[in-house]
């Protein structure tokens, strides 16, 4: 899936954790990208970490696609760069 | 605002102020260590908060003040009184910046050139090569040689991060943390601890499930890497220590429920198995961590992009550090790591808290509650005549007493700070008339509730540039007089029978009454018949649109603000008196309450209810006999030694229905006598008619509820010992409202 919003923080988290959870429940391989987003928080990273837990479970895969300069920096700078898998 | 730029602002605007205080001492009485500690701690401290948000602005500016001080407090640069200014500027310019950077305003075009041009000055001291590692060498007893380097600029902490659940909804983004973890230093290692995030059908995204543990690369310590946390150590579970370690390292795994960091350690290389294990000594440890750092700055690559390997790659460098090296590095960490630690536990910090005043509010009201729970106990002992119980409720009612005041004393202040900030108010406008002045404070340590402190700071400003301006003369004109051409101003502050006095003293002109007097007739404020004592001539310069000044100055003189100061004075229950000679000076002297949380007051009946008129506002009480009665004539007014006095009736006022009030007289005349309160407000005058009186009492004021807001002449409520409610009076309302009536 696309997200939307530029944004992809505390305000966006909630609804998109329905989405993701949506989106886990009906593919085999998740894909989310990125494209859109260019600002990002430690919610958001957490919702990610929790997306791909929940795939690695399941034996799925999680593709996060199209990461602007900034939003990798950003999972650098918190050390989740390789958990994501980015 | 949310909560925590609340408290940014707060705190910086606290450190400005000390930043200021200490700058204008210096300026005063010669700079020391001491001072410029203070002026460095403020500009440090800033910065540090102003990162935690963000405010790049403020971090860039102060980044470069702070560097500058620091210099200056490690004495590598001289002061002198043109670089004093200049962190005087910069304070200002800070604080500017701050204001921007919270309510996040776009810097002007004058604000940036002011910031390119203080950022140029504070360059120019700076000295040129300050960033070329000092090469000094120490000589030790032994002779042996050390870069200072080596051990103090660099040290490698293990900083573990675990957040409370809600952390998220504290509106601090953990990004923003690391963002600053690598302004004073970088981040080497961050591995986020994972194993708490539950699978996204369990998630409650707005929770906090994750963890970090750091390995940081800085020159600060301990205190500061804690600092990052500051506003939010409520939130967080820390536990920071030097990479080397190892006990703490130990503290930190046996405090896991599992072993999964301890795994995580040695699969991320952070700590080897034998470190862990501990089948390593010491001084191997301390030797790893500190030759790290040797390897890294020969190197002159402070930026291992090569996170995961940066063990194995400083292991390799080991070997090409000689033995001297190697030997020194092991003395001199481990040294410096047993003193600071020691330090550590030696000095307890003593801090301070920062409280909502609300929450202090809200114990006093308790503590009042328990009061008058006390007081029924206190009844119900005494209707069972049951002594031991009735001693017991004595006891319990002091402890009570203590107790409030306890809480009453953590409002308290010391006038010193707020009053130390009138110093540069007093020297500029000093400085802009041409007028020479000395301002002296006395009894700074005087303490005073803080909302009182700040609400009387306004007040003071005006009056004491009224002073300068047009108090104390100019220097030729008191030359002329046979007076110091320097004039001198006093802001004196002591308690005083429960009260808190102020005066603002000056040596200069005093208040000229005839010219006062003329003024006032001219205004028409006054008739030219009346006679008026010399207090109530100078009381003139209160009345709205009288100002004496013969020319208007920028700075006073317009009429407005002593009218303003007296009611400002008055809203926080306090007197303004002025006392002034001819040619010698005049003082104002404004007398407050300790705090508004509590009155003074004298306690009245009229009708069913009791009231409470403010004690400072009671003139005196006398008993409306036949006489009087008679001789009002069915007119509101009784005949007091000669004048005329309005009398309000309460019960009238407050339309006590009329059945009821009927009922009321008639019990009354049998019953009670009926008095007059005289009360007085600023030159007016009325009498409160009332039934009974009960005599002085103090209270705590509590706010009434909403469906009171519009009942005009009531203040508030307070709750007697017995449980009654009694109202307390607004006075000046009071006689507003009968003056209007006539």
């Amino acid at each position: 899936m696309k997200l939307e919003s530029e944004n992809f923080t505390i305000y966006e988290v909630e609804e998109l954790k329905d989405k993701f959870l949506e989106e886990f429940q009906v593919y085999k391989d998740v894909e989310i990208d990125l494209s859109n987003v260019h600002k990002i928080d430690m919610t958001a990273i957490q919702l990610l970490l929790s997306l791909k837990k929940s795939c690695k479970d399941k034996e799925k895969t999680l593709e996060i696609q199209n990461i602007n300069d900034n939003i990798f920096k950003a999972f650098q700078l918190s050390g989740c760069d390789t958990a994501l898998g980015v | 605002m949310n909560e925590e730029l609340q408290l940014f602002s707060e705190d910086a605007t606290e450190q400005l102020q000390f930043m200021e205080n200490a700058l204008l001492d210096a300026n005063e009485n010669g700079i020391d260590d001491e001072k410029i500690g203070e002026i460095f701690r403020a500009m440090h401290t800033i910065k540090g908060t102003a990162g935690m948000f963000g405010f790049n602005s403020v971090v860039d500016f102060t980044h470069i003040a702070e560097n500058l001080l620091d210099e200056v407090r490690q004495h590598t640069i001289e002061t002198n009184e043109e670089m004093m200014d200049l962190f005087l500027k910069c304070k200002d310019h800070s604080e500017t910046l701050i204001e921007h950077a919270i309510n996040d305003e776009e810097l002007d075009e004058d604000i940036l050139n002011n910031n390119t041009d203080l950022i140029d000055k504070l360059l120019t001291y700076m000295p040129s090569n300050q960033t070329a590692i000092k090469q000094e060498v120490i000589q030790n007893n032994e002779g042996e040689h050390l870069q200072e380097m080596v051990t103090k600029e660099n040290d490698i902490w293990h900083v573990s991060i675990r957040f409370s659940e809600d952390f998220f909804t504290s509106g601090m983004d953990i990004l923003s943390i690391f963002n600053f973890f690598n302004k004073m230093g970088e981040i080497i290692i961050n591995i986020p601890i994972l194993d708490k995030i539950p699978t996204i059908e369990n998630l409650d995204p707005l929770k906090t499930h994750i963890g970090f543990e750091i390995e940081f690369q800085t020159d600060v310590g301990y205190e500061e890497i804690e600092e990052i946390f500051e506003f939010v150590m409520d939130d967080v579970t820390l536990a920071i220590f030097r990479h080397d370690d190892l006990e703490k390292v130990k503290e930190l795994l046996d405090s896991q429920e599992d072993r999964l960091l301890h795994d995580l350690f040695l699969e991320e290389c952070i700590y080897s198995k034998e470190e862990l294990e501990g089948n390593t000594t010491k001084e191997e440890s301390f030797d790893l961590g500190s030759i790290e750092v040797v390897a890294i700055k020969e190197d002159q690559s402070p930026t291992p992009e090569v996170e995961k390997e940066t063990n194995t790659i400083e292991v390799k460098k080991i070997e090409d550090i000689n033995e001297e090296y190697k030997q020194d590095a092991k003395e001199v960490p481990k040294k410096e790591t047993k003193t600071k630690n020691k330090k550590q536990k030696e000095t307890p910090k003593s801090f301070s808290l920062r409280v909502d005043s609300t929450k202090v509010d809200q114990l006093i009201n308790q503590i009042s509650e328990m009061v008058i729970a006390n007081a029924k106990i206190t009844q119900i002992a005494t209707d069972k005549e049951d002594s031991d119980l009735e001693e017991a409720a004595n006891v319990l009612t002091d402890m009570l007493e203590d107790v409030r005041n306890g809480i009453m004393n953590i409002r308290m202040v010391q006038v010193e700070d707020s009053f130390v900030k009138f110093k540069r108010i007093v020297n500029d406008t000093a400085k802009k008339i041409g007028k020479d002045i000395d301002f002296v404070i006395t009894g700074g340590d005087t303490e005073l509730d803080k909302t009182v402190v700040e609400k009387i700071s306004d007040p003071l400003v005006h009056m004491l540039r009224n002073s300068v301006d047009h108090g104390v003369e100019l220097p030729s004109v008191r030359v002329e007089q046979g007076k110091d051409p320097k004039g001198k101003v006093e802001l004196k502050a002591y308690p005083d029978a429960g009260t808190i006095v102020i005066q603002v003293i000056d040596n200069g002109a005093g208040l000229d009454k005839d010219k006062l007097f003329e003024k006032a007739v001219n205004k028409g404020l006054v008739n030219e018949n009346d006679n008026l004592t010399d207090k109530e001539i100078y009381n003139l310069i209160f009345e709205a649109g009288f100002s004496t000044a013969e020319k208007v100055s920028d700075i006073s003189g317009r009429g407005v603000g002593m009218d303003v100061v007296r009611r400002n004075i008055q809203d926080l229950r306090g007197v303004i008196d002025i006392d002034s000679t001819l040619g010698v000076g005049t003082t104002f002297t404004i007398r407050l309450p300790l705090t508004l949380a509590i009155i003074d007051g004298f306690l009245v009946q009229a009708g069913d209810t009791k009231y409470v008129i403010p004690l400072e506002n009671i003139q005196e009480c006398i008993e409306l006999t036949d006489d009087y009665k008679n001789n009002m004539d069915g007119n509101q007014f009784i005949n007091l030694r000669g004048e005329i006095l309005p009398i309000l009736d309460v019960k009238k006022y407050l339309n006590i229905g009329q059945e009821e009030k009927e009922l009321i007289e008639e019990e009354e005349k049998e019953l009670s006598r009926e008095n007059v309160i005289v009360v007085r407000y600023a030159n007016s005058m009325i009498g409160l008619q009332v039934d009974e009186l009960y005599g002085e009492y103090q209270t705590v004021i509590k706010p009434l509820g909403d469906i009171f807001e519009n009942v005009s002449g009531i203040s508030g409520g307070s709750i007697l010992g017995t449980g009654e409610v009694s109202l307390i009076f607004d006075i000046p309302k009071l006689i507003e409202y009968r003056i209007k009536q006539q």
